[in-house]
């Protein structure tokens, strides 16, 4: 059985938050991104101690927004996250083992 | 009608001028650079009254053009010689580490420094003297060096390889140009440090001139930095701090009249602040 992904970002990676919008700078790739709100939030929380469930468990109390559509959103920007390779890949990041233990509560 | 073939910046430059004297400060200027195989004119210098016109309400603009489109017009030969050679440096600033380059102007009015993309310029200088009427002062350079310590702009250091007399040079030239005398410097060159108080930012979405982010100010101006990749996550500590202590400001793509009316709107707002 494989265990659950914990979403990663990549610490190499050159970020600056300003009024809760980051805009992330790869050097390895030259490539610019400017995250909402949102998906600042989202990333924020990708430190590698959570899984998908968790993280959107932990919004939704925040936000008072049921699970299961935050996790919808969740999983959707994750995607954009792998796909912009803002995460780091769940083979680097053990696929879950070996994972950081887990911080209580959302940050941010 | 005077041109010549220069290598710069690793690529062949056309330049043609049609005064002759102006010509003449070209070749003095960017005597180490010049090639012998003729290339198309990619930038032309005009002198008003000599050729291709420059005519409008009775007075002659001299105008600085990179292909077809006009970057200055001015009524001052010695400022479109500046901003000439300051369109040349702009060509080398990728191997650059002195600074984060940025694609952008610094436009002022009433004490308040703005920071507006390049292409407004001429947009807004296409109204003629309306810029000025409404004080503001246009800039002749087309990119700003950022501090990455403290955000600042700053003096661009010279890295083209020309005489020490260059713009001495050209002062006589203009001045035997122009016999009547010209203008003075009537665009702005950075030649100390200035803080930014405004940073207006291209946005295809929202209402110009409204607040906008200060993280899609941000974004947008590294991405106009020619050299980020010298830089690297530094220059973004630098951006950060430029809007940082700015409004920020939004600029979509507005007919010049309500773009140059707009920018000393927000100018003079933040003046009054």
């Amino acid at each position: 059985m494989t265990a659950p992904i914990r979403p990663r970002a990549r610490e190499d990676l050159a970020t600056v938050e300003l009024d809760g919008e980051v805009v992330i700078y790869d050097e390895a790739s030259g490539d610019l991104h400017h995250l909402n709100p949102t998906a600042t939030l989202v990333f924020s929380l990708c430190d590698g101690t959570a899984t998908v469930a968790e993280l959107s468990r932990d919004i939704g109390e925040v936000f008072e927004v049921p699970t299961e559509e935050v996790e919808r959103q969740v999983r959707s920007l994750l995607r954009s996250f792998r796909t912009q390779r803002l995460l780091v890949s769940a083979t680097a990041n053990g696929n879950g083992k070996g994972a950081r233990p887990r911080k209580a509560g959302a940050r941010g | 009608m005077v041109d010549g073939t220069y290598r710069i910046g690793g690529e062949r430059v056309g330049i043609r001028t049609t005064s002759e004297e102006l010509g003449g400060w070209v070749d003095h200027t960017l005597d180490r650079y010049r090639m012998k195989r003729w290339v198309y004119p990619e930038y032309s210098l005009v002198v008003g009254g000599r050729g291709d016109g420059g005519e409008r309400a009775g007075r002659r603009y001299h105008v600085l053009y990179w292909s077809l489109t006009p970057m200055v017009r001015t009524f001052d030969l010695e400022t479109l010689g500046r901003a000439f050679l300051a369109e040349l440096e702009s060509r080398v600033l990728e191997g650059r580490r002195d600074g984060v380059y940025v694609r952008g102007s610094l436009v002022t009015a009433e004490g308040v420094t703005g920071l507006v993309p390049s292409w407004v310029v001429s947009h807004i200088a296409s109204m003629g003297r309306r810029a000025e009427r409404l004080g503001i002062t246009l800039p002749g350079e087309s990119w700003v060096a950022v501090d990455p310590t403290t955000g600042r702009v700053l003096p661009k250091p010279s890295v083209l390889d020309v005489p020490d007399d260059t713009l001495d040079h050209l002062h006589q030239t203009a001045r035997s140009i122009e016999a009547s005398g010209g203008d003075r410097v009537d665009r702005m060159f950075v030649d100390r440090s200035h803080e930014v108080d405004v940073v207006f930012t291209y946005t295809e979405e929202g209402e110009s001139f409204q607040p906008v982010s200060k993280a899609q100010a941000m974004h947008r101006l590294t991405a106009s930095a020619a050299n980020i990749r010298q830089v690297g996550g530094a220059a973004l500590g630098g951006l950060r701090r430029m809007v940082e202590g700015a409004h920020t400001a939004a600029l979509g793509l507005v007919p010049a009249r309500e773009m140059v009316d707009g920018i000393a709107g927000v100018l003079r707002e933040r003046s009054a602040a």
